[in-house]
């Protein structure tokens, strides 16, 4: 009859719950734990938004000795030059 | 309400043994044709081609001449020619490069995995964007990563400056100190994906009910992790290990896009050597030599390797 007895809220199998038991210990530890989650994702997606960035950079803000985070001015030259007519 | 279930034994029916494929045992064969053929034509012609060419010294578009082992005692024992010195730099840069580079990966790997594995909010939501490096190609990644490292114009030297912690720019990729360094995080970068991926995959396979039980017993997390997850995990650790110093000795992506073998070899692993010597310096012999060498190394991998998977199946 253990079939029936399946408690409501079960976690799937093999989900170990270590920010859970962190932030009951402690609260410092759940923060921690979302931080370094951050500080990964900006690590992995920094590159992919560069590259999405400097694609749509005009030649002048590329090349300019000061660079920005964000675009001064967006083009889509580059896009044109590669679809577009030969 | 629980079911009463009989086992049923089926008996398999009798049918006349040829070897122990049974009568169909030519459909056996003629399954097994396309996929004969594709390792031969691509895996066996071209090894024992370049097995050949190894054999002989021949530049591009020249004659080969046979001279047996010549190549390869060349580039092991004699130190007076060039190619000597260059193969061991390749030995030690080959090293470095895949040792760092699994650590790396191992380390963030496995720091990914643990995390993605929690019950955080919107979790697939991370986990796809903690994949996203592996799907990017490595070569347009590659430039990516060059131009983030430019010494004139690049985001990383310039948020350096900004921050006060540097005078004058970086040169990460012309800087001999520092180029392998900076090849291996764009290296480490894109391959940990996978070990995120297959970490995560060992972790959910563990039961629940280990971790519960143990911290009953008052294990710490750390305890737990040590004595439960890792023991655990080291099927899928070895496996992935192997895998990623496979590909990452072979891959010649990055080195090759970001510094082409680098300031003074310091960046050139032995596929990049091989790949010079014999498309810039046109030695077909020599190149077709350097690889050959590395293979006993792969070789030996791959048997442990596959017959931990194939262990695992039976």
């Amino acid at each position: 009859m253990a079939e029936l007895t399946r408690p409501v809220a079960q976690k799937q199998r093999g989900q170990h719950d270590v920010l859970a038991w962190l932030a009951r210990r402690n609260h410092g530890y759940y923060v921690l734990g979302y931080l370094v989650l951050l500080i990964l994702a900006v690590w992995t997606l920094f590159p992919v938004y560069w590259q999405l960035v400097t694609s749509l950079r005009s030649d002048v803000d590329l090349f300019s000795p000061t660079v920005t985070l964000i675009p001064r001015v967006l083009t889509a030259d580059h896009y044109e030059k590669i679809l577009g007519p030969s | 309400m629980t079911v009463l279930r009989t086992a049923e034994r089926v008996e398999a029916p009798a049918v006349p043994q040829r070897g122990r494929l049974g009568r169909d045992f030519w459909l056996g064969y003629a399954l097994t044709l396309p996929a004969f053929l594709v390792v031969v034509g691509l895996v066996a012609y071209p090894l024992g081609y370049a097995f050949w060419l190894s054999l002989q010294d021949i530049k591009v578009g020249g004659q080969g001449q046979f001279i047996g082992l010549g190549n390869y005692i060349r580039l092991l024992f004699d130190s007076q020619s060039r190619i000597y010195g260059l193969f061991w730099n390749s030995v030690k840069v080959t090293a470095l490069y895949t040792g760092g580079a699994l650590l790396g990966k191992f380390v963030l790997g496995m720091l990914s995995a643990v995390i993605l594995n929690a019950q955080i909010r919107a979790r697939h939501f991370w986990r796809t964007l903690l994949f996203v490096p592996w799907s990017i190609p490595a070569v347009v990644s590659a430039f990516t990563w060059k131009w983030i490292y430019n010494d004139v114009n690049g985001v990383l030297n310039t948020l350096l400056t900004n921050l006060g912690l540097i005078k004058r720019p970086i040169l990460f990729l012309a800087d001999p100190n520092l180029a392998l360094w900076s090849v291996l995080i764009a290296a480490i970068w894109q391959g940990t994906p996978f070990w995120t991926m297959t970490f995560l995959a060992g972790l959910q396979a563990i039961p629940r009910e280990l971790y519960e039980a143990a911290a009953i017993d008052g294990a710490s997390p750390l305890q737990q992790y040590f004595r439960i997850t890792l023991p655990l995990l080291t099927p899928v650790i070895t496996v992935t290990t192997m895998l990623s110093a496979i590909w990452t000795s072979n891959a010649i992506q990055y080195v090759y896009i970001l510094t082409n073998g680098g300031p003074a070899n310091v960046t050139q692993t032995f596929p990049l050597l091989a790949y010079h010597e014999g498309m810039t310096a046109y030695d077909l012999g020599i190149a077709s030599a350097i690889p050959l060498l590395f293979f006993p190394v792969f070789a030996i991998l791959i048997y442990f390797l596959t017959r931990r998977m194939l262990r695992q199946e039976g």
